[in-house]
């Protein structure tokens, strides 16, 4: 159908029509929701559906059934640190289960150089929680050999990036061993230790080896980043007949939380739903739920309403948790500290891609780790991984680039065969304005770009001429309200895609306005 | 220690009257136990150690086991050969002719609670634990009856309720596992010790010290055996390794040196061995030795040769003279040692003895026809055993249209 857009009071148009763009179909009834609106001048209108706006979960630690709002004298449960947390995980697997010993370099007498084993060496004894000399390939072997005849042997490397010593074990032996004996031999074990990058702990220290092990056949992977899921985790671990390789974070021990006091165990293979929300879903693990929770307050001060789910296990993800997620928020983003090559975000996004196209508004954003070795230098350091900042900006540029779902069409017009529309820009600070609407059968949209100068934009109001004459409208579409979202979005400057902003305003005249950047 | 299912065949036809010589002084030999004394071929050599003696008991009936089993896994590593040749066995298939006495003094030094684990030079280990014929040929053609399910091959010889824990790829990673076996044993105060098996060419590596020291810091009821076959793979040892008398490299560890192509040298060795590592019996408060004269591990190097070459696509003869390979055979071959041993205690006659081997032949052959017989693996094969239970896993196939199985 021929458009034409003629700007009241700007300058001449020019239309460019080789830049239509026709986005796949959706139905409606998918995008129902509730968000929040804010306008450009920062006020926050509540658009919910059902009325009132509900308190945003701003916990950065997800704690089972815990309301923020809680007070501390009658919780029950008791707080640890999430290296005590692991201690008393191993405890109380060690207690239950005589087969449970523990390996690893100085894990006995010192206690452990994260204190994660202090104290159980003088309970269970020199044997059961036993010293090594500095020899991971072999001791790894060892722990594994045990796990043929029936042990169930926790292997600590003191750092994960040692145990690239002991690769050839874990690989050949731990992972294989039991596929070629034909399932004779298990291979109980669980091999933890912390990674990640520190505090200038240098490259070699700084090591995230989930990307090196994720595609061994016959482990699984597991990434704590609460004491609540390290307790719960290292006990489903211990008590899984698979091999584990269990990641925990260097800066993450000192982490305070109240844990219940009854027994509990999670499972390997779930994510946590961190943060439910509506605009997009934030996937991460271990560290970086922290940068992201703490990005997600600021998200949430703009606008946003991000869900986070911290995807725990590395191998096998999932897929359960993330899908339905980016069903209902129909964009990705994820977080990690892995290397952008070969890391959980590379596979991730492989899989939610093959699995999930069809739900996906925008290619998925993934935010990694640069490919460099970690430097020493404080502040370079820090430009390696992943900051708050830079995830609330992907974010945005991640939900700049939405469609709306439908608009609101003024009593003033007549469907179907009204071909005249009013577009309204509402603001834009970018060198060329995108104008789009929703085709009145709702099934997709049209948007095109023109290289108005924008100062002469704000404010304006086009007409849009269509030729409507061969669209069918939907039965209830008059009565279809303004999708309530929409947020004024500040857009980055590169490789964003054209995109339009909506603004949910009383008046029911449908604003489409479009901000983007150079291209 | 007889293999079980060609026991019954073999007894049967020796318990006829077989000459008519001297045939009131013969005892059917199958059950024969009295005790015949005999020298090893060389002393041992001890490291930090006593050597047991050169006098070795044995029985008749030990003796012709010996020979027995010797003669089988001769038949099947032969057999092999030929398999490979014809392009039944693929990939890697590494032989253990000429090395036979060394897995059968040590199964008669053991019981099928003591743990073996060996590298790849694994099939007439595995005949030894207990293994069958038919489980061997099926997983050396990879099918769906071989010991691995046709999924390990001829590297991944496993037999669990045997006590052989394989069967592996990699040089010298067999040793920290067999540690760690050892470790188990310790932890569960059974008095069972593990014997680990690598070659003069992992002799060399890291790992076999690193688990030499642990094993002998916690006092692991380990053995390490080096079956010095001379060649890691394709370079003597002399243009390997510094110092090539294995026995001695475990410096704080005692050592032995046994010849390891005369079977009864080998038990001797292997009982020693294993009377060394229970010493202290079951220790009930762990503490780590803090002595360094007493240790109860035990290295063994057992000078033994292969007539093959490292593996089939080896032909033996680029470093080494074929005049080597018959003079070893002419002159140290196991199986002919133990034949002398029968024919000069009269044990059995010449012919006896030859249709022994005929009726192994027999046998492996027979084995043969039905492992080709078995069927392939199943293809949903593919996905089991990566897992115990556990995941719900999703497994698509190649073209990830459609779910191929869900890994339990």
């Amino acid at each position: 159908m021929a458009t034409i857009i003629e700007g009241i009071g700007a300058t001449t148009s020019s239309l460019n029509s080789d830049r239509f763009q026709l986005p796949s179909r959706r139905s409606f009834s998918e995008r129902k929701g509730r968000f929040f609106s804010v306008r450009s001048e920062g006020k926050v209108i509540g658009g919910s559906r059902g009325g009132n706006v509900s308190p945003l979960v701003t916990n950065a630690v997800a704690t089972k059934g815990d309301s923020s709002t809680a007070s501390t004298s009658a919780k029950p449960g008791h707080e640890v640190l999430l290296f005590e947390a692991l201690r008393e995980g191993l405890d109380e697997e060690m207690m239950r289960d005589p087969t449970v010993c523990v390996m690893g370099e100085d894990v006995g007498h010192y206690g452990g150089s994260y204190k994660v084993t202090k104290g159980l060496a003088e309970k269970y004894g020199d044997l059961r929680v036993l010293d090594t000399p500095i020899a991971e390939n072999s001791f790894t072997g060892m722990g594994i050999g045990a796990a043929m005849t029936g042990l169930r042997p926790v292997i600590e490397g003191m750092n994960m990036g040692f145990l690239l010593l002991a690769f050839n074990q874990i690989s050949n032996n731990c992972g294989m061993l039991h596929y070629t004996s034909g399932g004779q031999f298990k291979i109980p074990v669980v091999i933890r230790g912390p990674g990640g990058v520190g505090r200038q702990l240098g490259a070699e220290h700084s090591q995230r080896l989930e990307s090196y092990f994720q595609s061994i056949p016959g482990i699984q992977m597991v990434a704590c980043s609460t004491p609540y899921n390290a307790k719960g985790l290292i006990k489903a671990a211990i008590r899984s007949e698979n091999p584990v390789i269990f990641f925990e974070h260097v800066l993450l021990y000192n982490l305070k939380e109240r844990i219940p006091d009854e027994e509990y165990v999670l499972s390997l293979e779930e994510a946590e739903m961190v943060r439910p929300g509506e605009h997009v879903t934030i996937l991460t693990y271990s560290r970086m739920r922290y940068h992201v929770m703490q990005a997600a307050k600021t998200l949430v001060n703009k606008g946003y309403d991000p869900e986070v789910i911290d995807i725990r296990s590395l191998k096998p993800f999932d897929l359960y948790r993330i899908g339905n997620s980016v069903r209902k928020t129909h964009r990705v983003l994820i977080v990690e500290e892995c290397m952008r090559t070969g890391g959980i975000g590379a596979s991730l996004t492989a899989a939610i891609t093959e699995n999930f196209h069809d739900y996906l508004d925008a290619p998925i954003v993934c935010l990694s780790s640069q490919d460099v070795p970690t430097p020493y230098a404080g502040t370079l350091e820090e430009w390696t991984v992943v900051q708050p900042a830079q995830i609330v900006t992907a974010v945005e540029q991640l939900c700049a680039s939405c469609h709306v779902d439908c608009i609101d069409y003024s009593k003033d017009y007549t469907w179907p065969n009204q071909n005249k529309k009013l577009l309204e820009v509402s603001s834009c600070n970018t060198d060329t304005v995108l104008f789009s609407t929703l085709l009145p059968n709702m099934d997709s949209f049209l948007s095109m770009q023109t290289d108005f100068s924008h100062e002469s934009l704000v404010d304006c109001v086009f007409t849009l001429d269509m030729n409507l004459s061969e669209c069918e409208p939907k039965a209830d579409f008059k009565q279809n309200k303004l999708a309530d979202f929409g947020t004024v979005a500040k857009l980055g400057t590169v490789n964003s895609k054209p995109s339009f902003n909506l603004n949910n305003e009383n008046s029911s005249i449908a604003h489409a306005c479009a901000l983007d950047m150079s291209l | 220690m007889a293999l079980s299912h060609v026991a019954t065949t073999s007894r049967s036809q020796l318990l006829k009257p077989l000459t008519i010589i001297s045939s009131s002084l013969r005892h059917p030999i199958s059950t024969d136990t009295t005790p015949i004394t005999v020298e090893t071929s060389v002393p041992f050599t001890g490291h930090k150690c006593e050597p047991p003696s050169r006098t070795v008991e044995t029985n008749p009936q030990e003796l012709l086991t010996f020979f027995k089993d010797m003669a089988l896994m001769r038949r099947m590593e032969i057999a092999a050969d030929s398999l490979y040749k014809a392009k039944l066995i693929r990939g890697f298939c590494h032989l253990y002719d000429g090395q036979e006495a060394v897995a059968v003094g040590m199964e008669a030094a053991l019981t099928k609670k003591d743990c073996i684990i060996t590298a790849y030079r694994d099939h007439c280990i595995f005949l030894g634990r207990g293994g069958t014929l038919l489980e061997s040929f099926a997983e050396l053609m990879g099918r769906k009856d071989g010991c691995s399910r046709g999924k390990g091959g001829s590297m991944h010889f496993y037999k669990k309720e045997g006590g052989f824990y394989g069967g592996h790829g990699i040089v010298g990673a067999q040793v920290p596992l067999g540690c760690g076996l050892a470790f188990a044993q310790k932890y569960s105060k059974d008095e069972n010790v593990t014997f680990a098996l690598y070659g003069d060419g992992a002799a060399n590596q890291g790992q076999l010290f690193e688990a030499l020291n642990m094993a002998a810091l916690w006092d692991l009821p380990a053995i390490l055996v080096c079956e010095n076959n001379h060649y890691g793979m394709g370079t003597a040892e002399w243009r390997a390794a510094k110092s090539p008398a294995y026995y001695k490299r475990g410096d704080y560890v005692p050592g032995l040196k046994v010849d390891g192509m005369d079977a009864l040298a080998v038990k001797q060795a292997c009982k020693f061995a294993k009377e060394h590592a229970l010493k202290n019996g079951p220790i009930v408060n762990f503490s780590p030795v803090d002595t360094l004269e007493t240790t109860l591990v035990e290295l063994l190097e057992m000078d033994t040769y292969r007539y093959h070459g490292h593996s089939m696509s080896d032909p033996g003869s680029t470093y080494r003279t074929r005049d080597e390979i018959s003079g070893v055979r002419q002159e140290r071959d196991p199986i002919e040692r133990i034949r002398k041993l029968i024919l000069a205690h009269d044990l059995a006659t010449e012919k006896e003895l030859k249709d022994i081997e005929k009726e192994f032949r027999k046998d492996v052959d027979e084995a043969i026809a039905a492992a080709k017989e078995s069927p392939m693996p199943d293809p949903s094969e593919l996905f089991t055993n990566i897992y115990v239970k556990d995941c719900g896993l999703e497994v698509y196939g190649v073209d990830r249209k459609e779910v191929k199985t869900m890994l339990p």
